[in-house]
């Protein structure tokens, strides 16, 4: 742990997870000051572990009865990569501001690191799934409970869903504003442009 | 191996292009794999208009043509023809690839 912060009956504990050698996960464990062991929900924000923006979703998952567990993917949040793309063939895309520039789809900095993950044979999306394992055996092991729910925003409700269907011991949380995508239904509907971190072979069979 | 004279490197601060160095030590190297008489420095093309280049009235071979597929169509009749043969779960193909993971620690 490397700093915690308190706020009227919730605490807030940072950690900073060394896994695989070089790699460091952010996560953040926000939970009730309560002599009960609560449940614990692992939490995905659409651009990284939760922020103060985000302070309404993680509250509603205190009082439902969860202490959430939130982190960074590889990529996102404090391990973003700190880059900017400049593409001739998508002039466009010094127009976006930094954060839809860093994801798009077609010339993003994220695009560049998930085209070269195909490359080494580990796809980013099984990538980030492997975040969620680092952070639910943390969970397990380092504060003595596993996690038994899962809850995402935006984008990554689709990454929440899929880690629900492998390991069916995590539920998943429905949310109302976001949609789970289909590989599947992208093909049929002929439509190009989606979530870069989605681009998996075979997708659109396994899904 | 023992050659080295046939082997050369040109490097320089550029776009992502064929810099002007580049360009002209490739065809440096053509010239004298052609037995042609080495000139120096690049000819100045002829800059032709876009249009001149065009094979399509539109410039979209799309809008001009009507049975002209995209390679989304491609996509699709790939995906359909394949989809009735049974393929892996997702949790089977994460699992099948799930490297271990060896340590964690805070």
């Amino acid at each position: 742990m490397i700093g915690s912060t308190k706020a009227q009956d919730v605490s807030l504990d940072k950690y900073l997870l060394h896994h695989d050698k070089l790699l460091r996960m952010p996560l953040l464990f926000i939970h009730k000051d309560s002599p009960q062991k609560r449940d614990v929900l692992l939490w995905l924000g659409d651009h990284g572990k939760a922020n103060a923006l985000d302070w309404p979703q993680i509250k509603m998952q205190l009082e439902a009865g969860y202490d959430v567990v939130t982190f960074d993917l590889r990529g996102w949040g404090e391990t973003r990569m700190q880059y900017t793309a400049v593409s001739p063939d998508d002039p466009s895309l010094g127009k976006l501001d930094p954060e839809h520039a860093y994801a798009n789809s077609i010339s993003g900095v994220l695009a560049n690191y998930v085209y070269n993950s195909l490359l080494v044979g580990r796809p980013y999306f099984f990538q980030m799934i492997d975040d969620s394992q680092i952070a639910l055996q943390f969970s397990k092991l380092k504060l003595g409970r596993m996690p038994a729910a899962i809850a995402a925003e935006g984008d990554n409700y689709t990454l929440a869903g899929s880690i629900a269907e492998i390991f069916p011991e995590i539920k998943l949380v429905p949310s109302p504003s976001a949609k789970a995508m289909k590989w599947s239904e992208l093909v049929e509907n002929k439509q190009e442009l989606w979530p870069i971190q989605y681009l998996l072979p075979n997708g659109a069979y396994v899904h | 191996m023992g050659h080295g004279d046939r082997i050369a490197m040109t490097e320089g601060y550029h776009g992502h292009q064929y810099s002007d160095e580049n360009q002209e030590a490739a065809l440096d190297f053509l010239d004298r794999f052609n037995r042609m008489p080495i000139r120096r420095g690049l000819i100045a093309p002829k800059l032709l208009p876009d249009a001149d280049l065009l094979c399509t009235r539109t410039g979209q071979v799309m809008l001009d043509q009507s049975d002209a597929r995209s390679l989304m169509d491609e996509i699709r009749d790939y995906y359909g023809e394949r989809k009735s043969v049974n393929h892996a779960a997702l949790g089977e193909e994460y699992k099948s690839i799930n490297r271990l993971i060896t340590r964690i620690g805070p």
